[in-house]
């Protein structure tokens, strides 16, 4: 039984089901789980069937958060499933126009099981630290599947770095099977630690990743790997080997399911079904234990070393250059002029433009000359989005925060002139009814969702088009602070900041791996008393204690200043 | 020897052994060891409809070894492909999981039939050069479980020929099993004896006895809910239970099995086993651990702990169906089925009382009934506790309450129910009852693995906690044997209609405790 209501609340949804309950006395069933599936406005078919599915051994309420941020208007459509249309669970589909996915938690909140423990799901875009997603904070259990991904190892990279206790991810249930047939022929007699191991499958195939991670990490021994013969389609593991003083214990995949094994002193193959494994067993797997998967944990933690400098975010990529202008006013001018014929470069090749804008004497004075430099680039508003490097975590109207200090100069002029409000992604103040830890959750989540599967802390990718820094004398940027420990959190997207030494002492920040995920970077710098921070920045990365050597554009950085502040390079 | 000195056996062993398997990562099937299975009675009615199946979805779910081999033993004259066709068919027909030709073909490669009657020598040399070659070619690293799905009567043959062409005796480091099927004997004496036989060529830890009730996941539930929560075992106890009812009920009369069933009867076939082991389950002491050996000691503490009525024509009764309608079909009586003398004496529906002298226990019946033809097909065990001492309500207010209890459903629609008192919406206060129901999801058992499969997997993997040994099988005869001997001499079955609760003697039992049967 389908039931559908348009233009609807979360709660009116939680009565309209107390109230098809009643009618038709669906409420026998314990229900063991909330699992909540994110969906990204694709198909939802497939993961619901899997959940469908998996409902029979894990009946479950499953709520499909389904995500149309562009859609013209705001509101929340419902679809609710019961009985032979929901398998052995009960389900919602919650369509989320515009504006109501500010604030997903509540959009889910009075539909889950009280009590019973939640579960999220991304089928396809992984966010990058499950637990920092507003819906993935409030669940025991995290799964994502690198695999579905467009950069499949890049995104089980960065799951890495954003790992918690907790989390999940389809590429490690898929090997299961395997794993549990290697396990038992590691016992095969006379059992012994084989000395050399090898795996067959792509490289970039994150299953491929983990098998190789978990073997190193169990049996301590260096595990190769082997790329499949040419025409040997299919995902996965395809092959592996174990030498063993006796002889060689291989496997081989020879069809979509089966796998042949051969051991030392035989050689007639046996072979071994092994089908390839649908989406609902997989679910169906990760839902039959809630408490962390520690295993997955330590060989994720295996297969990529972790970042513990963040110079790594900066080094590689195009050297800065200099644009020396007379005075402050100019370097105002070149930075907005530069500016805006990137973003009109990026609509043109995407379609969209992103430029995150700074406050301080110099950024103000830029974001001021940009409405004209926008309109003489052929910019179009509609798709441009702003957004902030740092925000001081004040009243909405306070004079410190940056977003007001453009305001005049740079927001009103160009929402005059078109710009969707809903593209300027201002951080919360302390209005807002949020701490400072939810207010960068929140922020970082908005940015996550921005990016989808093509964010940040995976290397080499951009996802800002133009990133505006100022530059304070102590070389900070954003609010990034010379040996402040805050600065070191890498996992998020966006970090709270405490203690600042410059005041207001609560800020909110864009994090090292986020200000490194942009095409183009310009400092805008002026004045003689910024003159030593200019220059210590262009010597070697060093995030720590000169943050503004550490910050550099995919395609370019460059360095704004005028003759004072470029007066001891 | 206890299980634990035996370290290249057990799951503890093999975790200790195997760096890839971290008893944090619960994901990783247990997949048994290189094997093989022989097995004798392969074209019985069991063989074809359960263990064959099972012995396929094994393989069909990756937790059976990629060499495992089935050796089947019978007296037919088939080839190797003629036995892979009558397995092809069996699973085909029976199997959980679904057919599919690629898990066959992989099962497919290990299957061997040796030809053979149980007492042939030469047939028992064959079958050690089919288990050597097995071992040379497959893998199977000299590990054999024997299947006994036989009569009790033909395992002397069976054993001694074992014994004889040396397979009863593992190599270093390997294994060599006996898995063996109720019923283990017919009383104490004839139980000591069977055993006598079987240990006599296997080492006690090497015997696994199947009780397929022990593999189902609503009897290891009984564990979890009593030992895993709060809530229940502060109240688990004579101080708030008022009696015990355990009922194994079955809507089929005895079909097929005349022959065997005529001269044992219920309370042999499913009292002495699945009825004392769910009443031990429930009236246990909380082990120290879930180890074999300590569970067993609890199981075993609470067996011997059981008193019989002194008078047993008051707290017993035994019954025979009789010839009737039963839910729209005509059925036979029991004296009437095919292979039954007109004579017989032997009871088709049996209950009792039993005390259990603890203090946890003392003064609380558990009663427990089975039989065939009864109402419904279903399996429960109601724990019901005792009246509120003070009711602060007028006496017509709870006039409708009864009393609270704990039903653990073992089969079918397995789950729980708790029953209390609850006001009844409106402006007057009246309480009555109402159940709370957990059940493990409409379709669950979908996904639960057969008893059967579980047990053959433990088996394989030498896990033994599901798995009763022979002390407690004799205790369980020795509650039980008083009670078929004072039937014998004392008391015939009454009639009862198909398709009731059994005979009047049954309800007369209860209510001279003052105490009625739960309609389950």
């Amino acid at each position: 039984m389908i039931t559908t209501l348009q233009d609807t609340t979360a709660s009116a949804v939680a009565k309209t089901m107390t109230e098809m309950r009643e009618t038709f006395g669906a409420n026998t069933i314990g229900r063991v789980l909330t699992l909540i599936i994110v969906a990204t406005g694709e198909t939802i078919d497939e993961p619901l069937e899997a959940a469908v599915h998996a409902s029979h051994e894990h009946p479950a309420r499953v709520i499909v958060v389904d995500v149309d941020q562009e859609a013209e208007t705001s509101g929340l459509d419902a679809e609710i499933r019961v009985g032979r249309d929901a398998g052995a669970g009960e389900i919602i589909i919650l369509r989320a126009r515009g504006n109501t996915m500010i604030a997903p938690d509540t959009l889910v909140m009075p539909l889950l099981l009280p009590d019973a423990p939640i579960v999220t799901w991304w089928p396809e875009a992984a966010p990058s630290a499950p637990v920092n997603d507003v819906l993935g904070s409030m669940s025991q259990r995290r799964i994502t599947d690198a695999a579905a991904c467009s950069n499949p190892v890049g995104t089980l990279k960065r799951l890495r770095r954003g790992y918690t206790s907790g989390d999940s991810d389809l590429a490690w249930s898929r090997l299961t099977t395997w794993r549990g047939l290697v396990a038992s022929l590691y016992e095969i007699t006379p059992v012994a630690v084989p000395s050399a191991v090898e795996v067959t499958g792509q490289e970039d195939d994150p299953s491929v990743v983990l098998m190789k991670a978990w073997l190193e990490n169990a049996l301590g021994v260096e595990v190769t790997l082997r790329a499949p013969e040419q025409d040997a389609a299919g995902q996965g593991v395809q092959g592996l080997s174990l030498e063993r003083p006796d002889g060689t214990i291989a496997l081989r995949r020879t069809g979509e399911d089966t796998v042949v094994l051969s051991l030392p002193g035989d050689d007639s193959d046996q072979h071994v079904t092994m089908p390839q494994r649908s989406l609902y067993e997989l679910l169906a797997e990760e839902l039959r234990r809630l408490d962390p998967d520690e295993v997955y944990g330590e060989v994720l933690a295996h297969a990529f070393t972790g970042v513990d400098d963040a110079a790594t975010f900066a080094s590689g990529k195009p050297a800065p250059t200099d644009v020396v202008s007379a005075d402050a006013a100019g370097v105002a001018t070149e930075a907005a002029t530069a500016a805006a014929a990137r973003l009109a470069e990026a609509q043109t090749e995407r379609g969209v433009a992103h430029l995150v804008v700074t406050g301080g004497t110099v950024g103000v004075r830029a974001a001021g000359a940009l409405p004209a430099a926008l309109e003489a680039a052929g910019v179009d508003l509609s798709t441009l989005h702003l957004w902030w490097g740092d925000e001081r975590f004040v009243g909405p109207d306070d004079d410190d925060r940056n977003a007001v200090q453009v305001r005049e100069g740079l927001l009103e002029p160009l929402e005059a002139a078109g710009l969707p409000e809903r593209n300027v992604h201002l951080v919360p103040s302390t209005q807002d009814g949020m701490s400072l830890a939810e207010a960068a959750a929140w922020y970082g989540q908005q940015l996550d969702s921005a990016g989808g599967d093509e964010p940040f802390r995976t290397r080499g990718r951009a996802f800002f088009d133009v990133l505006w820094l100022g530059v304070g004398p102590d070389a900070h940027v954003a609010s990034l602070f010379p040996g402040h420990p805050a600065q070191r959190v890498t996992s998020a997207s966006a970090i709270p900041v405490e203690d600042s030494p410059k005041p207001p002492p609560l800020r909110v920040s864009l994090s090292w791996p986020v200000l490194n995920s942009a095409r183009h970077v310009a400092l805008l710098v002026a004045g003689a008393e910024k003159a030593e921070a200019v220059a210590k920045a262009h010597g070697d990365i060093d995030p720590l204690q000169v943050p503004a050597s550490s910050v550099r554009g995919l395609e370019s950085t460059t360095w704004f200043l005028d003759e004072a502040a470029a007066g001891k390079l | 020897m206890t299980d634990s000195s035996a370290p290249t056996s057990g799951r503890d062993a093999q975790d200790a052994l195997n760096p890839l398997r971290d008893t944090r990562d619960r994901r990783l099937p247990l997949i048994a060891g290189p094997s093989s299975m022989v097995m004798f009675g392969v074209t019985g009615d069991l063989a074809r409809k359960k263990l064959l199946p099972a012995i396929y979805d094994l393989t069909h779910r990756g937790l059976l070894p990629p060499s495992f081999g089935l050796v089947g033993y019978g007296r037919r004259d088939w080839s190797d492909d003629d036995f892979a066709e009558y397995v092809k068919k069996s699973v085909s027909e029976h199997s959980r999981t679904g057919f599919s030709e690629s898990v066959f073909e992989q099962l497919r490669g290990g299957l061997r039939f040796v030809t053979g009657t149980f007492d042939d020598p030469a047939a028992f040399e064959r079958l050690t050069e089919v288990v050597g070659e097995l071992d040379r070619t497959r893998g199977t690293g000299g590990n054999h479980a024997f299947y006994l799905s036989i009569p009790p009567d033909a395992f002397p043959q069976v054993c001694e020929q074992l014994a004889n062409s040396g397979l009863n005796t593992p190599r270093d480091g390997s294994w060599r099993r006996v898995v063996i099927e109720k019923p283990f004997g017919h009383d104490l004496e004839s139980a000591r004896e069977l055993n006598a036989v079987v240990e006599k060529v296997f080492r006690p830890e090497d015997v696994f006895r199947i009780d397929h009730y022990l593999g189902k996941e609503t009897v290891q539930n009984i564990l979890a809910l009593r030992f895993a929560n709060q809530l229940f075992e502060p109240v688990w106890n004579a101080s708030y239970v008022d009696h015990v009812q355990i009922t194994m009920a079955e809507d089929i009369g005895i079909g097929s099995r005349a022959g065997y069933y005529d001269g044992i009867g219920t309370a042999r076939d499913v009292i002495q086993n699945h009825l004392l082991q769910l009443l031990a389950l429930t009236a246990m002491e909380e082990p120290v651990s879930f180890r074999a050996e300590d569970l067993r000691a609890e199981k075993e503490k609470v067996l011997a702990a059981i008193e019989l009525p002194e008078d047993l024509a008051a707290h017993t009764a035994r019954g025979q169906y009789v010839s009737g309608w039963q839910g729209g079909e005509e059925v036979k009586a029991y004296l009437e089925e095919d292979g039954i003398p007109a004579d017989s004496a032997t009871e088709t529906f049996a209950a009792m009382r039993l005390d259990i002298a603890t203090r946890r226990w003392a003064g609380v019946p558990f009663y427990l009934r089975a039989g065939k033809r009864l109402g419904r097909r279903v399996t429960e065990i109601a724990v019901v506790f005792k009246r509120a001492p003070f009711l602060p309500f007028r006496s017509t207010d709870t006039a409708d309450l009864g009393q609270n209890a704990i039903v653990i459903r073992v089969q079918p629609d397995e789950g729980v129910t708790l029953r209390f008192g609850s006001k009844v919406p409106g402006t007057q206060m009246e309480v009555r009852d109402v159940s709370m129901d957990f059940a493990y999801g409409m379709n669950f058992t979908e996904e639960s693995p057969e008893a059967y499969e579980r047990l053959i997997l433990d088996a394989l993997l030498g896990d033994p906690p599901l798995f009763p040994r022979q002390k407690e099988v004799e205790l369980s005869w020795k509650v039980l044997d008083p009670i078929t001997a004072y039937w014998a001499e004392h008391l015939r079955p009454a009639p009862y209609r198909p398709g009731s609760w059994g005979p009047d003697t049954a309800h007369e039992m209860l209510a001279r405790d003052g105490r009625t049967w739960r309609r389950p």
